[in-house]
């Protein structure tokens, strides 16, 4: 590719530093393991085909038109949901220019008299305290990214990114779950549950309406049955803790984290309250599925300028040179 | 080596939105003076506010989107959009009325991910004098083994 760019235009997501992969000349963009992701989507489009085609038609023929049409709508939603998830950037912060990197490098010169050898730089503290909403704040430093890290973002290890609110990397969904689209993913486990209850409470219908035990007849239904069944439990579930996590207005990252440092009034011995929440569970709810739709950050459509290359070259160098940890 | 940015960083302290702190850079001081400053800043903070505010409007545009199950995503800019064009419009026209004429340049805070608003200090003959001066300075430092107080004091 770099042997073209002097008549191609080099386009951002072709140097991008993470590891994820863009589709449509960087317009839709995922994580890099869409194996998953594609059962999933199968599994989602094969099951609801063949109810809306066989049960469905069935159906409507015995109780009413509206079961196919209305299971049609929640597949449509449904789909529309999880492709959303997974090909929506979560909020990637991007990662420090060269400027911001000369910046903070020039904020920590080290005394040359102090014997640390050529390398008279150490790396800048690792956290910055804060407060946000009265509540003190710890904001890391992100050694690969080199920034600090907004509160409530974290380094994604499996794509190699910081994203914003990150919620958690989701293998079934193939992507990051974060500012960005934590909406789609959040409609699409409640959708996906309603969908399963649906087919497989009219796979059940079905089976009673038809009254028959030859299982050559009604082997679809029983698939349909089965698979919605076994799905039931885990998105059900699912379902159950994002509306647990919105009703307190926490992400999964910082509940497992609090599993382990305890919640945010104990952490610091006093009463605090959790200073991301909007203050009710209703305007949590509405926040995260109405709320506003933040913006990309991420420029991957931009054309490649002399500055970027300058910051690919000293995040490498970085990488190949780690500082020293704990001067 | 040399500042030739002043850099404004993001205040969170009233949570996760953006907004960008009030604080007078010690970069622009001599440039321009702290009540342009503040008007610039707190108009940028304005609009992201906007864009950012949780009231019915959004939440009907929300919800409006989420009914077409996000097709109407694909038509029309949503609303955050449309600020952050009138940010970089007020940004340019900030630029062109007031700060070049003082040598400054702000960046726009999308260009660094709503990290920062950078004012850029562009290569004018005072700002010249003034690198020259700071150079000798520095070298001069270096020479005294007194980099560290140096760094820290400015």
């Amino acid at each position: 590719m770099t042997r073209y760019t002097a008549v191609m235009v080099q386009r951002k997501w072709e140097i991008f530093p993470g590891r994820n992969r863009f589709c449509l000349n960087g317009r839709l963009m995922t994580g890099r393991d869409i194996g998953l992701v594609s059962f999933t989507g199968s599994l989602i489009v094969v099951c609801c085909c063949l109810f809306i085609a066989f049960d469905g038609v069935y159906l409507s023929h015995k109780l009413s038109i509206a079961v196919p049409i209305i299971g049609a709508i929640l597949f449509l939603f449904t789909l529309t949901c999880l492709l959303r998830t997974t090909f929506t950037d979560p909020g990637i912060i991007p990662r420090a220019t060269a400027s911001e990197i000369a910046y903070l490098e020039r904020m920590f010169i080290v005394d040359p008299t102090n014997g640390d050898g050529p390398t008279a730089y150490r790396p800048p503290p690792r956290v910055k305290e804060i407060t946000v909403n009265g509540v003190p704040v710890k904001l890391k430093y992100c050694y690969s990214c080199k920034i600090f890290r907004p509160p409530r973002a974290s380094h994604c290890s499996f794509c190699d990114n910081c994203v914003e609110n990150f919620d958690h990397h989701c293998p079934w969904v193939g992507n990051c779950v974060g500012k960005r689209n934590y909406r789609y993913f959040f409609h699409f486990c409640l959708s996906v549950s309603v969908l399963c209850i649906y087919i497989l409470g009219f796979s059940i219908t079905n089976l009673v309406l038809i009254q028959t035990v030859i299982i050559f007849l009604t082997r679809r239904t029983v698939f349909n049955g089965i698979v919605s069944f076994l799905a039931l439990w885990s998105v059900v579930g699912l379902s159950g803790f994002h509306s647990y996590l919105i009703y307190n207005g926490q992400t999964t990252n910082e509940q497992a984290s609090f599993c382990i440092k305890g919640s945010w009034a104990a952490r610091r011995g006093e009463a605090t309250s959790n200073p991301y929440s909007h203050g009710s569970a209703l305007e949590n709810f509405l926040a995260v599925s109405c709320g506003p739709f933040p913006p990309s950050l991420i420029d991957v459509r931009g054309t490649v300028g002399p500055e970027d290359e300058e910051a690919l070259a000293l995040h490498k160098r970085a990488t190949a040179m780690p500082y020293q940890v704990g001067l | 080596m040399l500042t030739n940015r002043a850099v404004v960083e993001r205040d969170y302290s009233e949570g996760i939105t953006c907004r960008f702190e009030k604080s007078f850079p010690v970069a622009l001081r001599g440039k321009i003076d702290e009540t342009t400053f503040l008007e610039t800043i707190n108009h940028i903070n304005a609009i992201f506010a906007k864009a950012e505010a949780l009231n019915f409007r959004a939440y009907l545009l929300g919800c409006l989107s989420c009914l077409t199950a996000y097709s109407s995503l694909l038509c029309f800019r949503t609303h955050y959009e449309k600020c952050l064009q009138d940010v970089a419009n007020y940004i340019d026209e900030q630029n062109s009325s007031i700060y070049e004429a003082r040598g400054l340049k702000i960046i726009n805070p999308m260009e660094k991910g709503l990290r920062v608003v950078s004012f850029f200090l562009m290569f004018t003959f005072a700002n010249h004098v003034l690198s020259s001066f700071l150079i000798f300075k520095f070298t001069f430092a270096l020479y005294l083994k007194d980099v560290t107080s140096f760094t820290l004091a400015n």
